[in-house]
C-alpha cells in the first residue's frame, strides 16, 4: 500500500474544488493572487509526484481499496515505470501550463483552474489506475472539462472545435467499453474471482493466455484499437485534432500535445499490444502500414500549412505515427523507443505551442504569412523556438534523437511481419520497408519545421510584428525549464530511460516470445514434424 | 396491553379474519395513500384557499407514511419475520421484494413531485389545490398498485387509476391551449392503447387457460410446446400498450407534446412515476416469458429499444424547448431501459430497476431545473438560459450534473447505471454485444444536445432576462421556492451519490429480481 498515490490522484480534485469559492472579481491582483494559488497547487503535485518517482517503490507502489466489491470493482492504483514516468511527466506540463496561463487567460479565473485541475486529475487517474473501470471512468471524465476548456477561452471557432473533440472522443469510447465489458464477459465465463473482475493483473493475465478464442482477441484488440486511434490520433480518425489544437487556448493546447494524446499512446501499448499480443501481430502490418501513413501524410499536410498552430498540430500527429511505428515492431527498442517518445513529443510539442502562443497573444493572427522578422524584435523566442524546431526534426543531441532513431532502429531490427497479405493477393512488403520509407518522415520535419522557422523568424520584419514585444517573465521560465530539459534529456537520455527501462522491457520480452513463437509454428507447418519429438503429424492448421 | 387486547378482538370478528388471511397488512402504503386521498378530497370543498393549501401537507404526511410502511415491510423481510412473497388479496397483488423495492423508489419519487407542485399549484391553481393534490394522489395510487399486480383484472384497473388521472392531469391550466390539447391527445392515444393491451391480456387470459393471475402463466407456457401466432399476437398487442406507457418509438408520438404542454410537475410525474410502474409491470408480465419462445420477445422488445435509442436522441437534435427535449430524452431512456429488459436476466432486470432509480433522480432533478428556470427566465426556451452561469453559478453546476447523469457521464449516478445496465447485458449473452453498441453510439449523439444546454449556460453571453437578473444582483425581490429547491438539492444529492455508494442500491435491486424470478419460473437466469 502507498498513500501517495490516492494523494497524487486527489489532490488535483480537492484543489478544483476550493477554486469555485476564490474571488471572482476580474481586477489584476485578484488575478494574481489567483494564478499564484494555481501555480502553488500544481508545483505541490509535481513535487508529489516527484516524491513518488524518487521513492524505492516507484516501479511497484499500489494502493487498493475495495469499492464495488459485488461488481468486482475496485479502487485500484498502482505504477510501474511507464505510468509514473507519464505521471510525471503530466504534473510537470501542468505547472508550466500553469505558468503559461498568467499571460494568457485572463478571464473567469476560478472557473478556469477549477477544470483545469479536473482535467490534470482525471489524466493523472487514467495513467495510475490498475482497474479497468476506474481507467474507463477517468478516460471519460477528463471530457467534460476539456470541452469547456476550449469552447470557453478558446479561438472564434472554439464551439465547433470542442464539440468535435468531445464527440470523437466519446465515438472511441463506444468500442473502448465494449471491449471492456467483453473483457469481464471472459473473465466471467472462465469463472475468475469476481471480487477483482476489472484488475489490470487478472484481465491482463486472461488476455495474454490464450483462453480467449483469436476470433474474440481480434475483436477485443480491434475495440480497444479504435478507442485509443481516436485519442493518439491515427489517420483517418484525426481530424479533430487540428481544430481542437487551433482553437484551443496555448496552455490547453500545451497538455493537449503534451499529455491528452498521450493517453492514447499509453493505451494501445497497455491494452491494445500488451494484452492482445497474438492478435496484434496479426494486424501487424496493416497498423504498419497506418503508422506510415500518418508519418508520411500528416508530414506531408503539415509542409503546405499557412496556419502555424495547425502546423504545429499536424507535425503533432506526425510524431504520433512514430509511436505506432515503435509499438508495430513490437520488439523490446521499439517499445522503449515509443515511451521516451511520450515523454520527448510531449516537451518539445508544449514548448512549440507556448513559443507560436507567445506571438498569437501579441499579433492576434496565426498566419505565418503576417508574420516575419521576428528573431529581430524577440531574440529569446527565437532561440528556444529555434532550439524546439531543431529538436522536434531530430538534431542528434537534443531529446526526439534518441526517440526517433531508437523507433526507427527497433522498427528496422523487427520481424513483426514480412509481407502484407489483402486477401487475394500478399505485398511482398516487410516491416524493414516501411520503415524506410517512414523515415521520409525525418525528412518532412526538418523542411516544414525549418521553412516555418524561416517564414517566421527571418526575413524583413512584417507589420504585424512592428510592435513585438520578447516573451514576459513567466513564459521565460516556461521556455527555459522545457528548453534545459530538451537539451539535458538529449545529451543524457539514460536519465529519462532508467525510469522506464525494466517496464519497458518486460513487455518487449513479451512481444519477441509471441513473434518466436509464431515463427516457430510457422516452421512446424512448413517441416511437418514437431520439433520435439521429430514425429511426422499433421498439425491442425487451417488452410491446408 | 391495551392495543393488543383490541387488535385480538378485531382479529376475532370476521373482518379481521378477512384482513389477516388475506395478508391485507402489507397493503398498508396504498391504505394510506387511500384514506389520504380521501382527506384531501374533503379539502377541495373548503371555499377558502387557505384551507385548501392544506391538502399539500396532508400528502406529503400521507406518502412520508406509506415511506415508512414500506420501509417496514422491507425490515421484516431483512430480519426474515416474513417469507419473501406474501399473496395479497386471493393472489391479486404479490407483496414480494421486487414490489416493495419498487414502491420504495416510487414513493420516493412521488414526495420529490410534491415539492416540485406547490408553489406551482399555489400560483397558477390557487382555487383547486385540493383537487389537483386528489388527481395526483389518484395517479400515484395507480402507480403502486401495477408496482404489485400479479393478475390482469388488478393490473388493468391500476393501469387505468394510473391513467384516468393523468389525462385530467395534463389539462391541469384549463385557459392555456397546449395543456388542453395534451390533455386530448394523451387520452386519445391512451385510451387506443388501453383497448390493444386489453385485448393483448384478453389473449393470453385464453392461453393461460382461463385464469387471470400471472402466476399461472409460467406453466401455461411451459406446456405450450409451441407459442403459436396467438400468443405472438398477444405479446406484440402488449408491448404495445406497454410501450405507449413508457413512451418508447414507434408509440411515442404523444410524448413531446404532452410534456410539452402539461403543468410541469405532471410533466416530471408521467416520465417518473408512470414510466417506473409501467416498467416494473412489463417484468411481472413478461418475466413468465423467459426461456420459453424467449428470442420472439427478446426480439420485439430489442426492436422497440434499438427504435426509441434512434428516434428520442436524433429527435432531441433539433429541439428548443427544454421540456420538449427532456420529452425526447426520456424517449431515449425509454430505449436503453429496454435493452434490459429484452434480456430478460436477472442481473439485467436488477440493473435496470437500479437504472430506474437512478433515472428518478437525475430526471426528476432536470425537471426541477426546468421549473427553476421557468421561475428565473420566464421562458421554457433554451436561448433564454445563456449565459445564466453569471447570475446563478449553483443552479448552473446542479443542472449541468443532472444533464450530464442523463448524458452517462462519470461522476454522476448515470454513468454507473448505464455500465450497469448494459454490462449485465453483455454478461447474459455476448452476442448482445452489438445491440450495446448501438445504445452506446446512440448516448454518444444524446451527449451532443446535453452538452449543447449545459455550452449555452455556461458560455453564452448573457441573454435579456439573464441580464435583468444580473441586473437585480441579490437584492432581486424573486425568492425561490423552498421546496423546489429542497427537492433539486436531494437530486443532486442522490445523482452523485448512487454512483459512488450505489453498491447496495445495486444488490437490493438484484435480490429483488433474483426474489421475483425464483417465485415466478425456474427460466429466469
Amino acid at each position: 500500500m502507498n498513500n501517495l498515490l490516492p494523494l497524487i490522484v486527489g489532490f488535483p480534485f480537492l484543489v478544483a474544488g476550493v477554486f469555485p469559492f476564490l474571488s471572482k472579481a476580474e481586477d489584476a491582483s485578484t488575478q494574481k493572487g489567483l494564478h499564484r494559488i494555481a501555480l502553488g497547487a500544481s508545483v505541490v503535485l509535481l513535487l508529489l509526484t516527484g516524491l513518488l518517482a524518487l521513492s524505492p517503490e516507484a516501479q511497484t507502489a499500489t494502493f487498493n481499496l475495495s469499492w464495488l466489491p459485488a461488481l468486482g470493482i475496485n479502487f485500484s492504483l498502482g505504477t510501474d515505470g511507464i505510468s509514473t514516468t507519464l505521471a510525471v511527466l503530466t504534473s510537470l506540463l501542468m505547472v508550466l501550463a500553469t505558468g503559461a496561463s498568467i499571460s494568457t487567460i485572463e478571464k473567469r479565473l476560478p472557473l478556469y483552474y477549477s477544470l483545469l485541475f479536473v482535467l490534470i486529475g482525471s489524466v493523472l487517474g487514467v495513467f495510475l489506475s490498475r482497474d479497468l473501470f476506474l481507467f474507463f471512468l477517468f478516460f471519460e471524465l477528463e471530457l467534460i472539462p476539456m470541452y469547456l476548456l476550449i469552447s470557453t477561452w478558446g479561438g472564434p471557432r472554439r464551439e465547433y472545435a470542442a464539440m468535435k473533440f468531445v464527440l470523437y472522443t466519446l465515438f472511441g469510447s463506444v468500442f473502448l467499453l465494449a471491449s471492456i465489458i467483453g473483457l469481464a464477459y471472459f473473465s466471467q465465463s472462465y469463472h475468475l474471482p469476481t471480487e477483482t473482475l476489472f484488475s489490470f493483473t487478472q484481465l491482463g493475465a486472461l488476455a495474454q493466455s490464450g483462453y480467449i478464442p483469436p476470433v474474440f482477441q481480434l475483436l477485443l484488440f480491434v475495440g480497444f484499437f479504435i478507442a485509443f486511434a481516436v485519442k493518439l490520433p491515427i489517420v483517418p480518425l484525426h481530424t479533430w485534432l487540428p481544430d481542437a489544437h487551433v482553437e484551443a487556448p496555448t496552455p490547453i493546447s500545451m497538455l493537449l500535445a503534451g499529455i491528452l494524446l498521450k493517453m492514447g499512446a499509453y493505451g494501445l501499448l497497455r491494452f491494445g499490444f500488451d494484452w492482445f499480443p497474438v492478435a496484434a501481430q496479426a494486424l501487424a502490418p496493416y497498423i504498419g502500414v497506418l503508422a506510415f501513413i500518418n508519418i508520411v501524410y500528416t508530414g506531408s499536410i503539415a509542409l503546405v500549412q499557412t496556419d502555424m498552430k495547425k502546423l504545429i498540430a499536424y507535425s503533432s500527429v506526425s510524431h504520433m505515427g512514430f509511436i505506432l511505428l515503435a509499438l508495430v515492431a513490437m520488439n523490446q527498442v521499439g517499445t522503449m523507443a515509443a515511451v521516451f517518445i511520450m515523454v520527448s513529443h510531449g516537451l518539445v510539442s508544449a514548448a512549440l505551442f507556448l513559443g507560436v502562443g507567445t506571438l498569437y497573444r501579441q499579433t492576434h493572427s496565426r498566419e505565418i504569412a503576417l508574420h516575419g522578422g521576428v528573431a529581430q524584435k524577440a531574440p529569446f523566442i527565437f532561440y528556444t523556438f529555434l532550439l524546439m524546431s531543431l529538436a522536434s526534426l531530430g538534431l542528434p543531441l537534443l531529446i526526439s534523437f534518441a526517440g526517433e532513431t531508437l523507433a526507427l532502429y527497433g522498427a528496422f531490427i523487427s520481424e513483426s511481419f514480412r509481407a502484407i497479405p489483402l486477401g487475394f493477393v500478399t505485398l511482398p512488403i516487410n516491416i524493414q520497408w516501411i520503415t524506410g520509407l517512414s523515415a521520409l518522415g525525418i525528412v518532412l520535419g526538418a523542411a516544414y519545421s525549418l521553412w516555418l522557422v524561416k517564414r517566421i523568424f527571418f526575413g524583413a520584419v512584417s507589420d504585424a510584428c512592428q510592435k513585438l514585444e520578447d516573451a514576459k517573465l513567466n513564459e521565460v521560465w516556461v521556455l527555459g525549464t522545457l528548453a534545459v530539459l530538451v537539451i539535458v534529456l538529449g545529451f543524457k537520455p539514460q536519465l529519462l530511460t532508467s525510469q522506464f527501462e525494466s517496464s519497458t522491457q518486460a513487455i518487449g520480452k513479451r512481444f519477441e516470445q509471441v513473434l518466436v513463437q509464431r515463427d516457430q509454428a510457422l516452421l512446424q507447418q512448413l517441416q511437418g514434424y514437431s520439433p520435439q519429438n521429430g514425429v511426422s503429424q499433421n498439425l491442425p492448421m487451417g488452410g491446408q | 396491553m391495551m392495543l393488543e387486547a383490541i387488535s385480538d378482538t378485531l382479529i376475532q370478528t370476521s373482518f379481521g379474519q378477512f384482513i389477516y388471511n388475506q395478508n391485507l397488512a402489507f397493503l398498508a402504503p396504498e391504505l394510506v395513500i387511500s384514506l389520504t386521498l380521501l382527506m384531501t378530497f374533503a379539502l377541495s370543498l373548503a371555499k377558502t384557499q387557505v384551507d385548501q393549501a392544506k391538502s399539500w401537507g396532508i400528502a406529503l404526511l400521507g406518502s412520508v407514511v406509506a415511506l415508512v410502511s414500506i420501509v417496514m415491510h422491507y425490515q421484516l423481510f431483512y430480519t426474515g419475520q416474513v417469507s419473501a412473497s406474501q399473496s395479497v388479496m386471493f393472489g391479486m397483488f404479490e407483496a414480494d421484494l421486487l414490489s416493495v423495492v419498487s414502491r420504495f423508489i416510487l414513493t420516493l419519487g412521488f414526495i420529490l413531485i410534491l415539492h416540485l407542485s406547490k408553489r406551482f399549484v399555489e400560483t397558477r391553481l390557487p382555487s383547486q389545490t385540493g383537487e389537483f393534490y386528489t388527481l395526483l394522489l389518484t395517479a400515484f395510487l395507480g402507480a403502486l398498485l401495477l408496482c404489485g399486480a400479479n393478475d390482469m383484472i388488478m393490473a388493468f384497473v391500476a393501469l387505468e387509476t394510473l391513467g384516468i388521472s393523468s389525462y385530467i392531469l395534463t389539462g391541469y391550466l384549463r385557459n392555456n391551449l397546449k395543456s388542453t390539447e395534451a390533455s386530448l391527445k394523451y387520452l386519445v392515444y391512451g385510451g387506443c392503447s388501453s383497448a390493444v393491451l386489453l385485448f393483448g391480456l384478453a389473449l393470453i387470459y385464453g392461453l393461460a387457460g382461463g385464469s387471470t393471475s400471472f402466476a399461472v402463466l409460467p406453466q401455461a407456457l411451459s406446456q405450450a410446446s409451441d407459442l403459436g401466432a396467438w400468443a405472438s399476437l398477444a405479446i406484440v398487442m402488449i408491448l404495445a400498450g406497454i410501450g405507449f406507457k413508457v413512451s418508447a418509438a414507434p408509440f411515442h408520438t404523444w410524448t413531446p407534446d404532452v410534456y410539452e404542454g402539461s403543468p410541469t410537475p405532471i410533466t416530471a410525474f408521467l416520465s417518473v412515476i408512470s414510466k417506473l410502474a409501467a416498467f416494473v409491470f412489463a417484468i411481472r408480465l413478461l418475466t413468465p416469458f423467459a426461456g420459453v419462445g424467449n428470442e420472439n420477445v427478446a426480439l420485439l422488445i430489442g426492436l422497440l429499444a434499438v427504435l426509441s435509442m434512434i428516434v428520442g436522441n436524433v429527435a432531441a437534435l433539433k429541439q428548443t424547448n427544454i421540456k420538449r427535449l427532456l420529452g425526447y430524452s426520456t424517449i431515449a431512456h425509454a430505449g436503453y431501459m429496454l435493452v434490459g429488459l429484452a434480456a430478460l436476466t436477472q442481473n439485467s432486470l436488477g440493473a435496470l430497476l437500479f437504472y430506474l432509480a437512478t433515472y428518478v433522480f437525475m430526471n426528476t432533478g432536470a425537471f426541477a431545473s426546468a421549473m427553476i428556470g421557468d421561475e428565473l427566465l420566464a421562458s421554457e426556451e433554451i436561448s433564454a438560459y445563456s449565459g445564466l452561469i453569471k447570475a446563478k453559478p449553483w443552479f448552473v453546476f446542479a443542472f449541468s450534473i443532472f444533464l450530464l447523469g442523463l448524458a452517462g457521464i462519470p461522476i454522476s449516478a448515470g454513468f454507473f447505471a448505464k455500465f450497469f445496465l448494459f454490462q449485465s447485458v453483455v454478461l447474459s449473452d455476448l452476442g448482445n454485444l452489438g445491440v450495446i453498441i448501438i445504445a452506446l453510439l446512440a448516448s454518444t449523439v444524446s451527449l451532443y444536445y446535453y452538452l449543447n444546454i449545459i455550452k449555452v449556460m455556461v458560455i453564452g453571453e448573457p441573454s435579456e432576462q439573464v441580464q435583468r437578473l444580473i441586473g437585480e444582483g441579490k437584492d432581486s425581490a424573486w425568492n425561490l421556492s423552498k421546496t423546489l429547491t429542497l427537492a433539486t438539492v436531494i437530486c443532486l444529492i442522490f445523482t452523485l451519490g448512487l454512483g459512488i455508494f450505489g453498491q447496495s442500491g445495486l444488490l437490493i435491486s438484484e435480490s429483488a429480481m433474483s426474489d421475483h424470478g425464483a417465485t415466478v419460473t425456474q427460466n429466469l437466469r
